[in-house]
């Protein structure tokens, strides 16, 4: 895609594959996995997930990019846990009527959607920076990237414990202990590792270090300097491309750009 | 990197531990078969091949190599054989060698730098998934059915006595069984005549490496003797403690392991006091019969963290800071020539 | 007396006995991102038990009124959720005035309020019928836990990124996966089955 300084409309299968394949949120960034390791026991389980998430970021995103971009971000930080909180609220009957089970399996964590990271993360780094559809677009996107590792890491734990995949409800559990965080945490691994196979395999252009584990030898200071002071002044960021928007900052440090990929 | 001749000769250290291991693994095994028949020998020989296969197939594909030569894989599946009871079904086995390869030792990428001992890890996922088979023990003398857990006399151990308060006079079987193994239990795990064999052929072979075993071994007693579970003194706690589920197996064979334990003998001694101190912690809260397997992965996960002393070996940090200093060094040139 | 060691023992319980982070996933990614960056440890450690326990005293005496403790979980989360947004509002507030915070403070502590573990606790709390001291052990404890888990998580990151031998498709993500779910594994002995919500 190139720069332009005009704001761009962001075709859905650029987002679809950059925003849920190639920088997927929960394997390439480890964003909300809550939901995932505790609730996706059963392939329905991870159906619920995606349709909440999708619903929340496509809602939360559009409306950050209307009404909150002059908003502070620490005011902006609890507007988004409102407006998930909302859509949680009015869409849980019907997405629980997906699970065969009623969303009992789903326990509280479909309602801890509320205050997902990936949400924040989604609308910060790039809905409070583009036009409302383009935000929508990657709602819907990242949504699907996300659902999409819910309802597979889901199916993998329902074939092991009932032997079953969409019906659970009825089928005896062999296995109960797989619904315990390791089992989703091995899953989740080796659907990284896939994830990046395929990657390497056929989009060799499109593998970064998106995680960045470059900072994990710092020590730890015990007065922070973040408190006490009057240092906050730093200009807002002028996005101009969707790559750009949704690559972490390091990567843009790695490679020798400067904050606003010149 | 190296290539499959050194990787299978006594010149490579890794090669030349694991010989000793499996040495030992075969003494152990030997008196498994002689209690136990032929279902212990198909359980190791399941199990190592299992491991043996998976090393080869994984390594191979993932790593361009074949590192099955050093033994680990090898003596991984037998300890893990070792550490199941003769009626576990074979799947069992072959589950927690599996998973000891592909996902706690393939990740990783070496043997020498897994941060948490692959058979423990195994045997561990087996321990949560099957907590029945694992944790079921035969009696002496029980028949078996092929490919099944079903259909035997369960075995009273030393553990269950353990948690019931007993003490090993008042019951089936006394100190002449324990020592030969003659009694309820995993497959290498019973012998202590054995297991103490081993720790001389250890001492010879390796003396550094047992300051962990005495560590876990001293922690491990020093509970035992200051809150006894048995009724029958405090000295019989510690003997009844000590000989109960794996815990010399695992001070032996699991806790040494160079990889995951410090090189130094006096961190190494220390290593084995934490992982004793959470064994017995564990045997006291904890809801697992077992915890020998599990306190050593929670040490593994411990220690780093509480110490900040690297698991990796020397020469692979090495390797990775040079690349990173002349980078900094360029950067600094650059900034000064500006 | 009592109270202080029934306050101990649900402290030592969330945090060690029965890791929350590690059992249920609460706060798993909010423990994963702060490792990536250990050098504001303790100050996010500190917030994050500072919410904790204080959003759990709050809805503590909150649920003894009676419409409250009637409620149906998902109107409680609802409400819990609306406290903690007006709890981190205020704090955000005192942070900035009184403080003077910078904006990377401030952008940390949203996240170090706004997220699952926070909110799940007062819920795990209910459930369980937790008495006062009780529950301010589970929320020093929720706090102390997720400091445990940042500790043990960086450390597998150090090692992740010293490790040149690992396999180029399992760098980076996929092998933190794998090194927590062995930790989760290892925690996961201690009573064998979740007992938190």
């Amino acid at each position: 895609m190139k720069n332009k300084k005009s704001k761009p409309v962001l075709s859905l299968s650029t987002a679809l594959f950059k925003g849920s394949f190639v920088h997927n949120p929960v394997l390439t960034q480890v964003i909300g996995i809550c939901p995932i390791i505790g609730a996706a026991t059963t392939a329905a389980n991870g159906l619920c997930l995606a349709v909440g998430i999708t619903a929340v970021l496509a809602a939360s995103e559009a409306v950050t990019s209307l009404l909150l971009k002059k908003l502070p971000r620490w005011v902006r930080m609890a507007v988004y846990t409102l407006i998930s909180l909302s859509v949680v609220l009015l869409c849980d009957r019907f997405i629980f009527s997906l699970s065969a089970d009623s969303g009992a399996g789903l326990g509280i964590y479909f309602y801890l959607l509320c205050v997902n990271a990936l949400a924040v993360i989604r609308c910060e780094k790039f809905a409070c920076k583009t036009t409302a559809l383009n935000a929508l677009t990657d709602g819907v996107a990242a949504g699907i990237g996300y659902g999409a590792v819910a309802v597979i890491t889901g199916a993998v734990r329902e074939l092991i414990t009932y032997g079953t995949l969409f019906s659970s409800a009825d089928a005896l559990s062999r296995f109960p202990q797989t619904a315990m965080p390791f089992t989703a945490l091995i899953i989740l691994g080796f659907l990284a590792a896939g994830h990046k196979w395929l990657l390497i395999k056929f989009y060799p252009d499109e593998v970064r270090d998106t995680f960045s584990m470059n900072a994990v030898n710092e020590k730890p200071v015990k007065k922070d300097p973040g408190l006490f002071s009057d240092k906050n002044k730093s200009k807002p960021k002028v996005i101009r491309d969707y790559d750009e928007a949704i690559r972490p900052r390091h990567a843009d440090r790695e490679s020798g750009k400067d904050g606003n990929g010149q | 990197m190296q290539n499959s001749k050194e990787i299978l000769s006594f010149r490579n250290p890794i090669f030349r531990y694991n010989a000793d291991i499996f040495a030992i693994c075969l003494a152990l095994s030997s008196v498994g078969i002689y209690h136990w028949g032929i279902y212990a020998l198909l359980q190791l020989l399941i199990c190592s091949l299992t491991a043996v296969l998976c090393e080869s197939i994984g390594f191979k594909a993932l790593l361009k190599k074949n590192t099955a030569g050093d033994l680990s894989a090898l003596t991984t599946g037998m300890i893990i054989a070792l550490l199941l009871p003769v009626s576990a079904p074979f799947y069992v086995g072959i589950t927690a060698s599996a998973f000891a390869v592909l996902v706690a030792k393939l990740p990783f990428g070496d043997v020498r730098n897994t941060p948490f001992l692959p058979a423990a890890a195994g045997f561990c996922f087996a321990a949560m998934m099957f907590t029945e088979a694992v944790f079921t023990y035969p009696a002496v003398g029980s028949d078996f059915a092929f490919f099944g857990s079903e259909g035997f006399v369960k075995g009273k151990t030393v553990f269950d006595m353990l948690s019931e308060g007993n003490s090993l006079s008042l019951n089936v079987f006394g100190r002449v069984s324990l020592l030969s193994g003659a009694y309820p239990g995993a497959i290498g795990t019973t012998s202590m005549l054995v297991l103490l064999g081993g720790f001389g052929y250890m001492a010879v072979r390796h003396p550094k490496r047992l300051f962990a075993s005495c560590g876990y071994l001293l922690s491990a007693a020093v509970l035992a003797f200051l809150f006894p579970r048995v009724n029958s003194g405090r000295l019989s706690s510690v003997i009844i403690e000590l000989c109960a589920g794996g815990l010399i197996f695992t001070a032996l064979l699991l806790i040494t392991d160079p990889v995951t334990s410090p090189r130094k003998p006096d961190r190494a001694f220390f290593y084995g006091l934490m992982g004793g101190t959470v064994c017995m912690l564990l045997r006291y809260f904890s809801k697992t019969p077992d915890a020998a397997c599990f306190s050593i992965l929670i040490t593994n996960a411990l220690w780093p963290a509480l110490t900040g002393e690297t698991i990796l070996n020397k020469k692979t940090a090495e390797k990775y800071k040079k690349p990173l200093m002349k980078k900094k060094q360029e950067g600094i040139r650059k900034a000064g020539a500006k | 007396m009592t109270q202080f060691s029934s306050m101990l023992t649900a402290a030592l319980y969330a945090m060690l006995v029965q890791n929350i982070i590690f059992s249920t996933g609460y706060g798993m990614s909010e423990s994963i991102r702060m490792a990536k960056r250990p050098k504001h440890f303790f100050m996010y450690g500190g917030t994050v038990t500072f919410f904790s326990l204080a959003l759990s005293l709050i809805c503590f005496f909150l649920n003894r009124i009676p419409f409250v403790f009637a409620l149906e979980t998902k109107y409680r989360i609802a409400l819990y959720t609306l406290i903690l947004t007006v709890l981190y509002l205020m704090t955000a507030l005192f942070c900035l005035t009184v403080l003077k915070a910078d904006k990377k403070f401030m952008n940390s502590l949203g996240m170090c309020a706004l997220n699952t573990l926070i909110i799940a606790l007062p819920v795990v709390n209910f459930k369980a019928g937790y008495t006062l001291a009780e529950t301010v052990g589970t929320g020093i404890g929720a706090g102390l836990a997720f400091v445990l888990s940042v500790l043990l998580i960086n450390t597998g990151m150090k090692h992740i990124q010293a490790n040149r031998y690992i396999p180029e498709i399992f760098r980076g993500t996929p092998a933190l996966f794998i090194y927590i779910s062995l930790i989760a594994l290892a925690m996961s002995c201690i009573s064998g089955q979740s007992l938190f919500v």
